[in-house]
C-alpha cells in the first residue's frame, strides 16, 4: 500500500487554512498546560535509559519451563511418583511427568535449550534467564491481567500504557503502543487497556493483513484529494471557532484540531510500516515467512515489530496464534508452539542485532504463568503460577545471565523468587523509569504499575 | 509533534523581587508541612537560616540560582516529588515570583508563620451539614442572583473581585441545557419555538419540558451506570454474556425519569429484594451489586483461589457501595488501616459482612455452556441472600481469603457513626429469608441524624453539580476523604445537600435549581484578567465549553442525521465491531451483527457493553471503564478519535443520511441553514455559508454528504458552549 499523497504533511501545510491550524500547533500557541494531544509527546526518562523500545513476546497460555529451558534431572528420575500437597486448577493432580524432550547446552553461556527450539538455541548467548517467576493466579485471565497490568483484576493500565505515560514516543506518526493479537486472547482488550490513565495511552491493535489499524482506510466513496479538501474545510471552520474563543483555557480545541493532522499522518505512515513487500527475500526467510502456517504468521508479527521499533514505536506486544495451554497433550501442544516461535524469534534477535537495534530494544519472553511438573489427563500439564520462566534480551541485559531457580522438580520458585512487580520494575528501569516515581492519582490513591512492591532484578543487568 | 509548550517564565514587569510578594505563597502552599521541628523531610522554611540548612535530602535552594534550586524545580514540576503534593504546578506568575526571589538570594524580612490550624474537628466531609443560608450581595450584577445558588457563588466572586459573565444567547443556551438534561441536541422546531417565544419565562419552560422528556432518564441513568461500573458481561477469561443485566439499566432509567427519591433509590440498589420483593424495578435495582466483573473459571480452580475470588467479589460490592454513596475509598482498608482516612481494616470487614450472605441470581451465558441458573434474558440478574442468618465474616490479613483473623459482625463505619453499631438501623420482619443487613446499610446511608446521610447527600448533590457544570464543587466525586479535593464552596455544598433532604431527596427539583441559575446561563467569554485571579475557574466566572461524552457524541450524530431510533428499554443491542478492533476468539454468546444496520441506531445507553470487547465508538472517546466505579470520565484527545470521525463507515453513512435529510429543505441556502441548525443549533455566518457552498459545489454528487461529514468532525459539534 502506498502513502496517500493528499495526506502528507507537505500537502497539508500547503493547503491554506489547514496550514493555519498547523502553524498554530507548531509553537504559536499560548504557553500553558500540556495538552491532551501531547499525551504521547516524547519526554525524558527519570534516569539514563538503556532501552528505548520494548518488544514483548507474550506466550499466552503458559509455556512449560521444564520442557523448554530448565531441565530437571530429578523430574526425569522420579517420573511416575506422586507428590503430596500439590493443588491443581483442573481436577486431581497426576504423578510427576518427565519431559518428552531432550536438552543440550548451547553457546558460551551453556544455556540449556530443548531440541524443539534449534534456531533459538543458536541465540543462547543473547538471552538472560529468569527461572523463578511467580504470579498470584492459576487462572488465565487474572494471570494475564497481572502480567500485563500488575494486578490480577481487570481495569488497570497496562505496561505499555504506563510506559507511554512515562516517556511518550519519538514518532508521532505511529501509535506508541502497538499490540498484535493472537488467536485466543483471554481477557481481551483489557490486556492493553489504559485503565484509569487517559484513553490516549491504550494499545492500538495492528493486523498484518487487510486494513492494519481500525478506521485507517478512508471511506470508499471518498477520493484522497477530496478527503484532503474535507480536512481543509474542517481546519478552517475550527480555526474560526477558535478565534471566537481565545485564551489558553480552550487549548483542548487546538489539541483536537491537531489530532486530525496526526490522524492524517498516521493514515499515510501506518500502511507503509505494515507493508512487508520491501523486505528482501533473505530477511523474509530469516523470520520464517517462507515456512507458511503458524511460523510464517508469527514471523510476520516479529518482522512488523522490528519495523515498528526501528521507527521509534515505544512498546510492541505480540501474541502467538495458538496458546501454550497444554492440558492433555504437552508434546503435541508444545511441538506446535515451538514450531510457531522458534525461527521467528531467532530471526528477530538476529535481525535486531545486525541492525544495531538490539542495543536499544529490550526483548521480553514469557507467559502469564507456567506449567506443573505433574501430569494432567495422562500427557498434559496444568497451570503453575508458583514457579515459571521468563527471559529477556537486548538493551541493558547481561547476555547469558541466569537468575533464580525453582525447586528440584520445577514446581515452586525456590531461589530468588521474582514477582511480576519485579519483572515490571526491571523493564521500567531499563527504560530509565523509576517504578516508584511513575504514579497516577486515581480515586484517592497514587497508583503504580508495581502497586506497593517491585525490586529491579540486578543480576540480569549488564 | 510536541504540543507541550514549556510554561513561559516571564518575570513580572519591573517590580523588584521582594520577600513581601513571595511570603503569602510560601505560607499558603508550603508552611502547612514545612514548618517547625516536625517539618516534612526535615525542611523548615520559617527562617532563612533553616531554609539554607536544607532537609534530609539536601539543599532546597541555591541562592542566586533558581534553576538549580529544588524548591523551584519541584514547585514548578520540573523535578519529582512535585510540590505541593497532589496539586498542580504553581501558576506561572507564582513560579516567576519564586524564581525572582531565589535569584535575589532568598531574602527574608521576618519569620514565616504557618497558617493557623482551624481544623481540629473531624474532616469536613464527616461533619453534620452546616446550617448555611444564602448570603446577600451588596451590588449584584444584572440578572443575578436568579437562585440561592447564585447568591453563594456571588459571595465568593465578590471576595475575589470578579464579576460573572452575562448570559449566553438563546440558541446557545438551548443547546447547552438540552444536552445537559437529555443528552441530545435540540430539534429545529425547538429552536424555532425558542426564537419566537416572547415570554419572560421561556427558559424555565424549556427546562420543565426537558425534565419531563422520556430522554431525561436515559441521560442521567448513564451517569449513574458509570458509578455502578455497569456492563453486560462477566469479564475475565470467558467473559460470559449477562442476558438479564439490562433490567438494571432500565430500572435506573425509570428511577431518574420518574424522579424516585434518592433515599428510596439507595434502598433499592442495595436491598430492593428485601424491602420490595414484589416490585419488578426494586428487584432489578439490586443489579447494582451484581454489575461488577466476576471470575468464571474454566476449570474447577484451586480451593484457595476460589475463596479469593469470592473475597474479591465481596470487595467489589463494598468498594463500589462506598465509592458510589459515600465518596470514600473504603477499599483501601481491605489490606491495612486506611492510610489517610479514619477507616480501620476492621470497619471494612464489618461493612463487608452485609454482603457475605449474598449470591447472584440470573443467567450468565458462557461460550459452550449456559450458566447453571438458566433463567434467560427475561429475568433480571440480581442479588439475593442465600440464608436468613448472618454468615461468619473474618478480617483477612492483607485481604487474603486464606488468612483469616478475628471474626466480625456487620457494622457501619465508625468515622460516621462512632462505634459502628448497626443495630439502630436493623429492622427485620419475621419470617423472611434474608438477613436484612443490606437494608440496614441502606437505611444508615440515608439517615442524616445518626447515620451517613449528610455525606450521602453531599456526594449526590456534587455529582448532580458535576453533570450540570462540568466539574464538581468537589472535583474528586468518588473521594470525599482527606486526600480528595476540598469543596470550592463548602457552604453552598451543604446548603444543596440540605435542600435535597428538605425536598424529600428528589433530584429533579435540585437539577432544575442548578440549570435555572444565572451561573449556569453564563456565556463562555474568556477573560485574561479573571483567569489570572482564578486559573482553574473554580469560582465559575464564566461557562466553560464542555465536550460531548462518548455516548452523547454518537447520539448526536444519529439525531442530526435523523436516523436515531428513539424506542426505549429492553435487551441491549450488540453493535457491529469492525474486524480491525477484534482479537482472539469470539466470546459472544448472544449474537453480534456482522455489519452496521439501522437496528443498532438506538441511543448508546442501549448498546451492549462487553468487558473484553468494548465498542470503539464509546471506548475510544473515554467511555467509562466498567471494572470499577467511575465518578468522572477522562477527557482525552487522540488521533484515533479523528480517524474514527474521518473514516469509520458508520460516520460516513450517517453523513449520507444527514445529506438526504437536507434535500427536502429546498435550495442550497435552505439546506445549509437546516444543516447548521441540526448539527450546531445555529445558522451559518455569511463567511461560513460561502465556504461551505463552495465546498459542496466542488464535490459533485457527494458534495452535501461531504459537508455533513465535515460538520460531524467539527470542534463545535463536539464541544457545547
Amino acid at each position: 500500500m502506498s502513502t496517500d499523497p493528499a495526506l502528507t504533511r507537505r500537502a497539508l501545510l500547503a493547503r491554506g487554512a489547514g496550514g493555519l491550524g498547523l502553524l498554530a500547533m507548531n509553537g504559536l500557541l499560548p504557553a500553558g498546560e500540556p495538552t491532551p494531544a501531547g499525551a504521547w509527546a516524547a519526554r525524558p526518562p527519570h534516569v539514563a535509559a538503556k532501552a528505548k523500545s520494548v518488544i514483548w513476546l507474550m506466550m499466552e497460555g503458559g509455556p512449560s519451563a521444564v520442557d523448554l529451558f530448565d531441565p530437571k534431572p530429578e523430574l526425569q528420575r522420579r517420573h511416575g511418583q506422586t507428590v503430596a500437597g500439590i493443588e491443581t486448577h483442573f481436577g486431581k493432580p497426576g504423578p510427576l511427568m518427565r519431559s518428552p524432550y531432550s536438552f543440550k547446552q548451547h553457546g558460551q553461556s551453556g544455556l540449556w535449550v530443548c531440541d524443539k527450539l534449534p534456531a533459538l538455541a543458536r541465540c543462547a548467548d543473547d538471552l538472560a534467564m529468569i527461572k523463578s517467576v511467580w504470579t498470584e493466579s492459576s487462572n488465565h485471565a487474572p494471570a494475564m491481567y497481572q502480567m500485563n497490568t500488575g494486578m490480577p483484576r481487570p481495569g488497570f493500565p497496562s505496561v505499555g500504557s504506563w510506559i507511554g505515560y512515562g516517556l511518550g514516543t519519538p514518532n508521532q506518526d505511529l501509535p506508541g503502543f502497538v499490540v498484535m493479537s493472537g488467536g485466543v486472547m483471554k481477557g481481551g482488550s483489557l490486556n492493553w487497556s489504559a485503565g484509569f490513565l487517559p484513553g490516549a495511552y491504550q494499545g492500538t491493535l495492528l493486523r498484518s493483513g487487510g486494513a492494519p489499524v481500525l478506521d485507517l482506510v478512508r471511506p470508499k466513496d471518498l477520493t484522497a484529494a477530496r478527503q484532503g479538501e474535507l480536512l481543509t474545510l474542517t481546519a478552517a471552520l475550527n480555526a474560526e471557532h477558535r478565534r471566537a474563543r481565545p485564551g489558553p483555557a480552550e487549548s483542548d480545541l487546538d489539541a483536537r484540531s491537531a489530532s486530525f493532522d496526526l490522524a492524517a499522518r498516521m493514515q499515510s505512515a501506518v500502511p507503509g510500516v505494515a507493508d512487508l513487500a520491501k523486505e528482501d527475500a533473505a530477511t523474509r526467510t530469516l523470520y520464517g515467512l517462507d515456512r507458511g502456517g503458524r511460523a510464517a504468521g508469527f514471523g510476520t508479527k516479529c518482522l512488523l515489530a522490528r519495523r515498528l521499533v526501528e521507527r521509534g514505536v515505544r512498546f510492541v506486544q505480540l501474541y502467538p496464534q495458538d496458546e501454550w495451554d497444554a492440558h492433555n497433550d504437552l508434546n503435541g501442544n508444545h511441538n506446535g508452539g515451538c514450531g510457531e516461535i522458534d525461527v521467528p524469534i531467532a530471526g528477530l534477535l538476529t535481525d535486531l542485532k545486525r541492525r544495531g537495534l538490539l542495543d536499544s530494544t529490550l526483548v521480553v519472553w514469557g507467559g502469564e504463568f507456567g506449567r506443573m511438573p505433574v501430569s494432567e489427563q495422562g500427557g498434559g500439564r496444568d497451570h503453575n503460577p508458583h514457579g515459571f520462566l521468563m527471559w529477556m534480551a537486548g538493551a541493558g541485559i547481561k547476555a547469558g545471565a541466569s537468575h533464580g531457580a525453582t525447586d528440584e522438580i520445577g514446581w515452586k520458585a525456590a531461589v530468588d523468587p521474582v514477582s511480576v512487580h519485579d519483572v515490571h520494575a526491571t523493564i521500567l528501569h531499563l527504560l530509565g523509569l523509576d517504578h516508584r516515581r511513575l504514579t497516577w492519582e486515581h480515586n484517592g490513591r497514587r497508583f503504580r504499575l508495581t502497586d506497593t512492591s517491585g525490586t529491579v532484578i540486578r543480576n540480569i543487568l549488564a | 509533534m510536541v504540543l507541550i509548550a514549556a510554561a513561559t517564565l516571564c518575570v513580572a514587569g519591573d517590580s523588584a523581587p521582594t520577600f513581601t510578594a513571595v511570603r503569602p505563597l510560601l505560607e499558603e502552599h508550603c508552611l502547612r508541612c514545612h514548618a517547625g521541628d516536625k517539618a516534612k523531610g526535615g525542611l523548615d522554611l520559617t527562617t532563612r537560616e533553616r531554609l539554607l540548612a536544607g532537609g534530609t535530602s539536601g539543599a532546597a535552594v541555591v541562592p542566586g540560582d533558581a534553576g538549580a534550586s529544588r524548591l523551584w524545580r519541584q514547585t514548578a514540576h520540573r523535578e519529582e516529588p512535585y510540590m505541593p503534593p497532589r496539586q498542580k504546578a504553581l501558576p506561572p506568575a507564582a513560579q516567576a515570583l519564586i524564581t525572582a526571589w531565589i535569584d535575589a538570594g532568598v531574602p527574608y524580612d521576618r519569620r514565616l508563620v504557618p497558617p493557623p490550624v482551624t481544623d481540629n474537628g473531624p474532616h469536613w466531609a464527616f461533619r453534620p451539614l452546616s446550617a448555611s443560608t444564602p448570603p446577600k450581595s451588596a451590588k449584584p450584577p444584572a440578572e443575578w442572583p436568579r437562585s440561592p445558588i447564585d447568591a453563594f457563588l456571588l459571595a465568593a466572586l465578590d471576595e475575589a473581585k470578579l464579576a460573572p459573565t452575562p448570559a449566553a444567547g438563546r440558541e446557545r443556551l438551548l443547546r447547552r441545557v438540552t444536552v445537559t438534561l437529555i443528552g441530545l441536541p435540540p430539534t429545529p422546531e425547538e429552536l424555532a419555538a425558542v426564537r419566537a417565544d416572547r415570554a419572560e419565562d421561556w427558559y424555565e419552560r424549556v427546562v420543565d419540558r426537558l425534565l419531563a422528556s422520556p430522554h431525561f432518564g436515559e441521560r442521567w441513568a448513564r451517569h449513574w451506570l458509570d458509578v455502578a461500573r455497569y456492563a453486560e458481561s462477566d469479564g475475565y477469561e470467558s467473559d460470559g454474556d449477562r442476558p438479564g443485566a439490562w433490567h438494571y439499566r432500565d430500572a435506573v432509567i425509570r428511577a431518574f425519569a420518574e424522579d424516585l427519591p434518592f433515599d428510596h433509590f439507595v434502598r433499592r440498589q442495595l436491598a430492593g429484594d428485601e424491602l420490595e420483593p414484589d416490585q419488578r424495578d426494586a428487584i432489578a435495582s439490586t443489579g447494582f451489586l451484581t454489575s461488577g466483573p466476576l471470575v468464571t473459571t474454566s476449570g474447577d480452580g484451586t480451593p484457595r483461589e476460589n475463596a479469593q475470588n469470592r473475597a474479591n467479589e465481596i470487595d467489589d460490592m463494598v468498594s463500589t457501595t462506598a465509592a458510589a454513596f459515600l465518596g470514600l475509598t473504603v477499599g483501601c482498608a481491605r489490606c491495612h488501616d486506611h492510610k489517610f482516612d479514619p477507616i480501620p481494616t476492621r470497619d471494612y470487614y464489618r461493612l463487608s459482612a452485609a454482603f457475605t450472605t449474598t449470591m447472584r441470581v440470573g443467567a450468565s451465558w458462557r461460550q459452550g455452556k449456559e450458566g447453571s441458573n438458566d433463567e434467560g434474558p427475561r429475568t433480571p440478574l440480581r442479588i439475593a441472600d442465600r440464608q436468613a442468618t448472618p454468615a461468619p465474616t473474618w478480617v483477612l490479613a492483607r485481604g487474603e481469603a486464606a488468612h483469616r483473623q478475628d471474626e466480625v459482625a456487620f457494622g457501619v463505619l465508625g468515622a460516621l457513626t462512632p462505634g459502628g453499631d448497626a443495630s439502630a438501623w436493623m429492622s427485620r420482619p419475621t419470617a423472611v429469608k434474608t438477613t436484612f443487613q443490606r437494608s440496614a446499610l441502606a437505611a444508615w446511608l440515608c439517615d442524616s441524624d445518626r447515620g451517613a446521610g449528610a455525606l450521602t447527600a453531599r456526594v449526590l448533590v456534587n455529582r448532580l453539580w458535576q453533570h450540570c457544570f462540568g466539574q464538581g464543587l468537589v472535583r474528586t466525586p468518588n473521594d470525599f476523604g482527606t486526600q480528595g479535593d476540598r469543596p470550592s464552596h463548602p457552604a453552598l455544598l451543604d446548603w444543596l445537600a440540605g435542600e435535597l433532604r428538605r425536598g424529600g431527596w428528589r433530584m429533579k427539583p435540585l437539577i432544575r435549581l442548578l440549570v435555572t441559575s444565572a451561573a449556569f446561563r453564563q456565556d463562555v467569554t474568556w477573560d485574561a484578567g479573571k483567569q489570572r485571579v482564578d486559573p482553574d475557574e473554580r469560582l465559575l466566572w464564566r461557562r466553560r465549553p464542555q465536550r460531548l461524552d462518548a455516548e452523547s457524541l454518537r447520539d448526536a450524530i444519529l439525531a442530526t442525521s435523523g436516523a436515531l431510533r428513539r424506542e426505549q428499554f429492553g435487551p441491549a443491542i450488540k453493535p457491529w465491531i469492525p474486524v480491525e478492533a477484534r482479537s482472539g476468539r469470539d466470546k459472544d454468546v448472544l449474537p453480534r451483527p456482522k455489519e452496521d444496520s439501522p437496528g443498532q441506531w438506538r441511543r448508546s445507553i442501549y448498546l451492549f457493553t462487553k468487558r473484553s470487547l468494548l465498542t470503539p465508538a464509546i471506548d475510544g472517546f473515554d467511555g467509562a471503564n466498567p471494572n470499577a466505579s467511575c465518578g468522572r470520565r477522562q477527557v482525552s484527545t487522540v488521533s484515533t478519535q479523528a480517524l474514527y470521525l474521518m473514516n469509520d463507515p458508520f460516520v460516513r453513512r450517517q453523513a449520507g443520511l444527514f445529506a438526504a435529510r437536507l434535500a427536502a429543505a429546498g435550495d442550497d441556502d435552505a439546506r445549509l441553514r437546516l444543516a447548521y441548525t441540526l448539527a450546531l443549533a445555529r445558522l451559518p455566518t455569511t463567511t461560513e455559508s460561502a465556504a461551505a457552498l463552495r465546498f459542496v459545489r466542488a464535490g459533485g454528487e457527494a458534495g452535501w454528504t461531504d459537508l455533513c461529514h465535515v460538520l460531524f468532525t467539527l470542534n463545535e459539534f463536539a464541544y457545547v458552549d
